[in-house]
């Protein structure tokens, strides 16, 4: 029996370490994530009318005493890994705790956690859609930026919003299978039975549907999704597969590319390019830097998006021909280029119906 | 799946389990046993496993508050609106019926061919079966999602290379293959899925009696009359068994549908599922009806397969003896099906292996381009040198490695625990142990991932956001299929060493390691690089609960497919292939060095 006791033990003994070893695991490296309930025993920097550069500095100190800051974002790995190394050379000693996911798994826990108090991220990179629903959910924090000198005059903030950068949504076509003289002025061009099953849309394409339902209004423009779906558009999802298949030459045009992925084709010398200019309206989807109300690292977070709005903040963006904020950036002017001579919508979160969009762009489509 | 059993010991073994002499003496469940607190432990890890989190999938669709909130398992959060948003619209007859129609043409297809393929290879002289069996093992290996890639490249109507080679073959104006629909899809998933029909009726092909078959030949009936009327009908259970495994996977498979149904307007209950949780807003609650129907039809299906397998053990009792099956000389007419498997061998793996490979070497951001004389003047290293620059990969391959080493070995351990209670002891309420290991093969991944991710969003385990609870819904994952390996191979050890070894006084735990354990290697390894190679290949769960810096390589495949090139992903492609192949030679060569030992 004493050899059974020893087996006994050793067994309890080995599936405790198992569960402590889980455990473990997740203390040691969920930091920014496991920081504890509600908002830090610190006290949250305000501006007290000192100069930028002052507040900054206070912020900073503030948030070393944090020690870390959790980020949710659901963009690529790569460009998660561009942003923590200027992250860590602009301020040293605050870990940035990237928490990735796909885009809609990353709004259920940011919502879970809104919605029962036990708020453990504290900034959020959010399209205006998801921003909509956060803020509706009483996830965000009033937070006006103070970085704001460099910012283009058109994206200075007038509310408590921290934008950073946005994404443009253009036709493209394979210059291989069609010309640019062909291509329609107008969006309702589309509906022609001459590009009958020869565009490609996202099947998930809602955000860009609800550019076009704001541009042309309900209306006018639930009419041209109609007559759109009638002319059979192939549907795949992706918007990098959707490029890569218009770049094979799988389809001659795209409706729904973004910008700053064409410009890499065209680049690249791949056989697509984007449709300038651009039918009107060119939808433009706003992306955010959202600080969770009650952030267990309130400084940090702030620092955080005020970061994004510095040029080592924006590079990340401009390194992937994305559109950034800043008025003096080159990159902001090859995305200005793109846009030209195009009526330009930005889907504001709160004067935007996503609801709306999504009903009838899957009612159109699904 | 038929179980042989080697003596008549075994057999009574099998329908009374023989308690070891010191417990034999006390016909009741005597909780100082230490097989009871063994029993406990694994039922308990089982219990918040697999049973919590289907729990938590059923009550989501039937709650209207949100996971982890206070308010979600009061009663008064209790609606059926989840249910009917899910049913609202008509939608969801249109999605039965595309699921139908693919999970049963796949099922049809697929079982057609691998029991082609293990035939040959088991049970005639065919030249080439072991080539043929290593064509299919390496075919397990390739990712879904490469499968369906390269059969976008290789049969697209506008882009497909065997299109354009079709055309130019026959003078045709029109492409004759089109990927893009319900037979494309059915074709795609047939490739893919093939290994495993092929590895399960190896199995059942390998281990019947052929008496009965020789019998019929003397007597006049011919090879395709014997097959018909003898061969079939005996291995009947494991066909009808395989058959249903099939016809789940055919339901909560993701990538083939993601990638060709959707621009083929055909829409499965899986992408459903992924449709509700990947895009703004987001609606769980209809994710989790989806998921909970598939579960419903799946459990039923899965009593149909406990029920077969029941008869089938009783089958292979009836006709347990030692044999080994002999092959048929098939005569000139070997070579016919010599090139009949080398075909399915080539559409199974030599063609997409082929465009993957040219794919991998064509530029980044060009797209691809059909295989042309052309185009060998641009093809470069640019891809490899690329993917193995990126941090992503090699973090990829160092958790993947980690992930399949450490839930493969704990499934396999918990499994055997599992697979020993319940065929060698007679503790009651053993046969909920197999049950519940089982059922996780009744929940498609993508609703295991979303009852993970509520249930670490829910608990104060710090578990969400790091690599462990990938670890977590891996050991839940893969417990089916390596029970049912285990369980096999726990019918085939006889009792009688382990009851030696505790007559001569050695506890339970000392004889169950030194004697039990040895036996049982070959289908722990078995078991083992199952899940090895699956915890690999595993996309759709993870995609759910993997966090920055967690990757596994099923994500790393899906990031680079959402943000990089198909060059960059086939590049990555043929270097996971490359790494399980590895991993399976060392697995093969360690297998033989235990298997000299053994026989020594």
């Amino acid at each position: 029996m004493g050899q059974r006791r020893f087996e006994l033990f050793l067994a309890i003994v080995l599936i405790g370490g198992l569960v402590a070893a889980c455990g473990g695991g997740g203390e040691t490296s969920a930091d920014g994530q496991g920081g504890g309930e509600g908002m830090a025993d610190g006290v949250v920097v305000h501006t007290n009318g000192e100069s930028r550069a002052d507040y900054l500095d206070r912020l900073y100190k503030a948030a070393q005493e944090e020690g870390a800051v959790a980020y949710y974002t659901s963009a690529n790995t790569s460009e998660t890994d561009v942003i923590i190394e200027n992250w860590n050379e602009a301020y040293p000693g605050i870990e940035l705790e990237p928490v990735s996911a796909s885009a809609g798994t990353l709004l259920e826990r940011a919502l879970l956690e809104a919605e029962t108090g036990r708020v453990q991220g504290d900034v959020y990179h959010a399209s205006s859609a998801d921003l909509a629903l956060l803020e509706a959910a009483g996830a965000q924090d009033d937070y006006r930026p103070i970085n704001t000198e460099d910012v283009a005059e058109e994206f200075k903030p007038d509310d408590s919003y921290v934008f950073a950068s946005y994404l443009t949504y253009h036709p493209a076509f394979n210059t291989d299978l069609v010309d640019e003289d062909e291509l329609p002025d107008d969006w309702t061009g589309y509906c022609d039975p001459k590009w009958k099953g020869k565009v490609a849309i996202d099947p998930e394409g809602a955000d860009w549907a609800a550019g076009l339902l704001a541009g042309m209004g309900e209306e006018k423009g639930t009419a041209f999704l109609e007559c759109l779906a009638a002319n059979e558009p192939r549907l795949v999802r992706g918007t990098s597969n959707r490029t890569e298949l218009l770049a094979s030459g799988e389809y001659p045009v795209m409706l729904d590319g973004y910008g700053h992925s064409i410009l890499e084709y065209e680049q690249e010398g791949a056989p697509i390019r984007a449709q300038r200019p651009s039918p009107s309206p060119l939808p433009a989807l706003p992306q955010f830097e959202m600080i969770f109300k009650d952030a267990p690292h309130p400084n940090a977070a702030r620092l955080l998006a005020e970061f994004f709005l510095t040029p080592e903040g924006q590079q990340v963006w401009l390194d992937r021909n994305k559109a950034g904020v800043l008025a003096e950036d080159e990159q902001g002017q090859v995305n200005r280029d793109l846009v030209e001579g195009a009526e330009v919508v930005f889907l504001g979160p709160r004067d935007t119906d996503f609801d709306a969009a999504f009903r009838i762009f899957n009612d159109t489509f699904n | 799946m038929t179980t042989p059993v080697e003596s008549p010991e075994q057999v009574a073994a099998l329908r009374s389990p023989v308690e070891p002499p010191e417990q034999g003496r006390r016909r009741r469940w005597v909780p100082r046993d230490p097989r009871t607190f063994v029993f406990l432990a694994v039922a308990a890890i089982l219990v918040w496993e697999i049973a919590i989190p289907l729990i938590i999938l059923l009550w989501g669709s039937v709650s209207s508050a949100r996971p982890g909130s206070d308010e979600f398992f009061s009663p008064s959060s209790f609606t059926l609106d989840n249910f009917a948003r899910a049913f609202d619209g008509g939608r969801l007859t249109g999605v039965l019926w595309d699921t139908f129609v693919f999970a049963t043409g796949t099922t049809v297809l697929a079982f057609i061919l691998g029991t082609y393929l293990a035939w040959v290879c088991e049970r005639t002289n065919t030249p080439l079966r072991g080539f043929i069996t290593l064509m299919m093992v390496l075919r397990l290996i390739l990712p879904g999602i490469l499968t369906t890639i390269s059969w976008i490249f290789l049969a697209s109507p506008n882009i497909g290379t065997l299109n354009r080679w079709l055309q130019a073959l026959f003078g045709l104006q029109e492409a004759p293959l089109n990927i893009y629909s319900m037979a494309g899809m059915i074709w795609v998933e047939t490739m893919d899925i093939l290994p495993l029909v092929f590895l399960l009726m190896s199995a059942a092909l390998r281990s019947m009696d052929p008496s009965l078959e020789e019998a019929s030949l003397v007597a006049g009936k011919g090879l395709l009359r014997t097959t018909g009327r003898i061969t079939l009908p005996l291995i009947r259970p494991a066909i009808l068994a395989t058959l249903i495994l099939l016809l789940i996977r055919g339901i909560e498979t993701f990538e083939t549908p993601a990638l060709i149904g959707i621009p083929a307007q055909k829409f499965t209950f899986v992408v459903e599922i992924w449709r509700q949780t990947s895009t703004t807003p987001t609606d769980f609650g209809v994710a989790a009806v989806f998921a909970v129907l598939i579960l419903a039809f799946c459990s039923c299906l899965l009593w149909l397969y406990n029920h077969m397998t029941r008869h089938a053990d009783a089958f292979a009792v009836v006709t347990g003896k030692a044999f080994r099956p002999r092959r048929t000389d098939l005569g000139a007419m070997k070579w016919g099906t010599l090139a009949g498997s080398l075909l399915i061998c080539l559409f199974s793996l030599g063609l997409p292996m082929i465009i993957l490979v040219w794919a991998s070497f064509y530029p980044p951001s060009r797209g691809f381009q059909p295989i042309t004389a052309d185009g060998f003047a641009l093809l470069s290293w640019d891809n490899y040198r690329a993917v193995l620059d990126s941090d992503l990969v090699q973090r990829a391959f160092v958790n993947s490695t980690f992930l399949g080493i450490a839930s493969a070995a704990v499934v396999v351990l918990l499994m055997t625990v599992v697979a020993w209670i319940t065929v060698k002891t007679s503790i009651p309420g053993r046969m909920w142990l197999d049950h519940l290991s089982f059922a996780p093969i009744a929940i498609p991944a993508v609703a295991m991932g979303v009852a993970f991710l509520w249930l670490y969003l829910s608990v104060p385990i710090p578990v969400y956001g790091t690599i462990w609870i990938l670890f977590l819904l891996y050991v839940a994952r893969f417990t089916a299929v390596a029970l049912r390996i285990m369980s096999a191979s726990m019918t085939q050890v006889s009792d009688e060493l382990h009851e030696a070894a505790e007559v001569a006084g050695a506890s339970w735990w000392r004889s169950f390691r030194t004697v039990t354990m040895p036996l049982l290697r070959p289908g722990m390894l078995a078991a083992f690089i199952f899940v090895l190679v699956h915890a690999y290949r595993e996309l759709s769960a993870s995609l759910l609960v993997y966090s920055y810096g967690n990757e596994p390589i099923g994500v790393a495949v899906f990031d680079i497919w959402e943000n990089g090139s198909y060059g960059l992903l086939s590049a990555f492609g043929i270097l996971v292939v490359l790494a399980l192949a590895f991993f399976s030679i060392i697995a093969r060569v360690i297998s033989n060095r235990y298997g000299v030992k053994e026989e020594q």
